[in-house]
């Protein structure tokens, strides 16, 4: 039995060296380690109704706190949006183009909107297309999208453009005129009064890309912008009341606070901060219009998590609160929020 | 009667004894756990070690000014000063369609680092720019990197700029993609959308002239490495051709410092394992170390960022090539202020 101490004590020895290069590894960053899939997660903070949301080219429902996966993965789906009668607009995105489909309650494909890749034998690469940020009028009638026509050349830049919902793709009208090589026109947002806010790119006298929201009345006509260009605004969100604007702006700088700002339907009131201290990104009101959930990291360099932010409007809004704690939510992918 | 040392009894000799075979017992097994311990240390940090001996240290790749030109220039700073120096990055494509000693450099960072202010300032240099080539004649500064390595775009770029390089760093496409990747990823807020129906599908794969569409969307988000490549490399659908991707570049390197806040020591493995190959410098291993504290240390608000932007620059056709012409009267002065 002695003799075999000896043993024992160097076999511990090697399972010490063994166990301090494994424990050195716990001590990595935890923006390094992978993210966990949603439904291995489940929120401490219950928001109401129940949110889409897009990681990995799935979409997730979030509803009562707890995360059930409504599409697979195969497709690359993104950019949820809700119909009127429940079912989902979603941008399904493949390598060299992306498609709109209307996803039923259970993931299956109800019908292709749009048909954006080149096919036949001499289809070149440029005769793809894509079509981003889908959305419905309120009445659930009319279709916009982000879509990159007209292209030459190297110019391929996004124009909203609009159509029947039930008509075909070939029915689609262009609705606003982007300007040459900037990214173009994108996240429109149907009003009810009929118009649409968007994000239009140019570049400046100073050779500065900008970006600001503008509101457009007619397809065709001139939009007019409703933010300043050095405060480069993105992502516009119409509260449900339609009197305020969520909206991340950037400054031309790398930091995305999150502002809301009062609309009377024809221009913004002075925006107030209302997150500076992270990146955010697609913000979203609740469906009673008493909050705003928005993507950010919780640190900096890791994925986007979910946030939420109550009474926005109010001149002292509540503090954020973190919602989801290691997920990395598709940050291009507005949440889409259904009151039940 | 004289007094007869006593003689501890035999069993006392042999309980003296096995205390001190105890003893010694007990301390070989403490000295082969610490031992093991630190084999196990030594085990986990040693891809870090053989990473830095390879990537660092190149000094062959400084070129030899002629003394005159040294003394103008000045002493390069000691290790471990606070004085300020001057590192050139060098980003190349190195994928299938270029041998692996010509290649052109995609990115050309100047990159002047202030210790003692806490503070950064970086020019980028348009690839396409039109200039004398150390070692004779003129062609895009792209090129320099192919004649004779880091030597000869260091001497390139001090002669052309009127400005000492103290130091470069180089990688490679893959490198990039390393880096991000081994850090879990980087938060960028992407400035506009980045829309390229020709982009380059020449990594890893049979066709290095291939080609793959890419569509980069703004707004803050999380990148892998392959996305990040795409949207710094990414330039025919922006306005500002390589002024738009230098932008670009710069936003990344500022979202790599911010993560690179968060890394701990025990992340140095993965860093330096996706590093091998893929990364260069003239530095030694102690100077790396004491820039990095100073790197993670800055603000957004400590770096400067500088585009050679009309009137700085102009274009022309030059040997029936597309090039960026330099107004040496405006960008001599800008360069001396900001590099003494």
């Amino acid at each position: 039995m002695r003799r075999f101490t000896p043993l024992a004590v160097i076999a511990l020895m090697a399972l010490f060296g063994l166990g301090v290069y494994h424990v050195l590894g716990l001590f990595k960053t935890d923006t390094t380690r992978a993210a966990t899939k949603p439904t291995e997660e489940q929120t401490q903070l219950i928001l109401p109704g129940t949110l889409y949301l897009a990681q990995d080219g799935a979409i997730y429902s979030l509803h009562n706190g707890h995360f059930t996966r409504v599409s697979d993965d195969t497709h690359g789906w993104t950019q949820p949006s809700l119909l009127p009668d429940g079912r989902l607009l979603a941008v399904a995105r493949g390598a060299q183009s992306s498609d709109v489909y209307i996803l039923n309650a259970d993931g299956s494909i109800a019908q292709q909107l749009t048909h954006n890749a080149a096919t036949g034998r001499r289809a070149s690469i440029d005769s793809n297309h894509w079509s981003f940020y889908p959305v419905v009028t309120p009445d659930g009638t009319t279709l916009y999208t982000a879509y990159d026509s007209p292209k030459a050349g190297y110019m391929v830049d996004l124009a909203v453009w609009a159509r029947a919902l039930s008509a075909p793709q070939s029915t689609q009208r262009r609705w606003t005129s982007p300007n040459d090589y900037t990214g173009g026109d994108i996240m429109p947002v149907p009003l009810r009064s009929g118009g649409i806010l968007y994000v239009k790119y140019a570049v400046d006298s100073k050779e500065r890309i900008t970006s600001r929201i503008y509101l457009q009345t007619k397809a065709g006509q001139a939009g007019t912008p409703l933010t300043a260009a050095d405060d480069d605004c993105l992502w516009p969100a119409v509260s449900p009341d339609q009197k305020s604007v969520a909206m991340v702006c950037t400054g031309a700088s790398q930091q995305a606070q999150l502002e809301v700002a009062p609309f009377d339907g024809a221009t913004l009131g002075p925006a107030h901060v209302l997150v500076n201290d992270r990146l955010t990104a697609a913000p979203v009101w609740a469906p009673d219009g008493h909050g705003i959930a928005y993507l950010a990291p919780a640190s900096a360099g890791g994925g986007f998590q979910l946030w939420w932010l109550a009474n926005p409007t109010r001149p002292r809004p509540d503090a954020p609160q973190q919602v989801t704690e290691n997920l990395a939510l598709d940050a291009g992918s507005r949440p889409a929020w259904s009151s039940t | 009667m004289a007094d007869v040392p006593l003689r501890p009894s035999r069993r006392r000799r042999a309980g003296l004894r096995d205390g001190r075979r105890r003893r010694v017992r007990a301390g070989l097994v403490v000295i082969g756990f610490v031992g093991s311990g630190l084999a196990g240390a030594l085990g986990y940090f040693l891809p870090v070690l053989s990473a830095a001996l390879q990537i660092t240290g190149h000094h062959d790749q400084l070129p030899s000014l002629p003394a005159g030109q040294v003394a103008a220039l000045g002493p390069a700073p000691a290790a471990g000063s606070q004085a300020p120096f001057t590192v050139l990055l060098l980003g190349s494509d190195n994928d299938a369609k270029f041998s692996g000693d010509h290649l052109l450099t995609q990115s050309m960072i100047l990159v002047r680092v202030l210790p003692a202010e806490k503070r950064v300032v970086m020019l980028s240099i348009p690839r396409d720019l039109w200039v004398p080539i150390a070692g004779g004649g003129s062609a895009k500064i792209d090129a320099a990197y192919a004649r004779d390595g880091a030597r000869s775009a260091i001497a390139t770029v001090e002669q052309d700029f009127h400005v000492h390089v103290d130091h470069y760093v180089w990688t490679g496409l893959n490198g990039l993609i390393a880096l991000i990747d081994a850090v879990g990823g980087v938060d960028v807020v992407a400035s506009n959308p980045v829309m390229d129906d020709f982009y380059p599908a020449d990594l890893n794969t049979t066709n290095p002239y291939a080609y793959e569409r890419v569509a980069v969307l703004p707004g803050a988000q999380h990148m892998t490495g392959p996305e990040a490549l795409q949207y710094v490399r990414s330039r025919h659908g922006d306005l500002r051709e390589d002024f738009g991707r230098s932008e670009r570049q710069q936003q990344l390197l500022l979202a790599l410092r911010a993560k690179a806040r968060t890394l701990s020591a025990a992340n140095l493995p993965d860093l330096a394992g996706a590093l091998q190959g893929q990364m260069s410098t003239d530095m030694g291993l102690g100077q790396v170390a004491e820039l990095l504290p100073l790197m993670s240390g800055l603000s957004l608000t400590d770096v400067q960022r500088i585009i050679l932007l009309p009137p700085y620059t102009g274009s022309a056709q030059i040997d029936g090539q597309d090039a960026v012409t330099p107004n040496w009267d405006l960008i001599r002065p800008l360069v001396a202020t900001s590099f003494p």
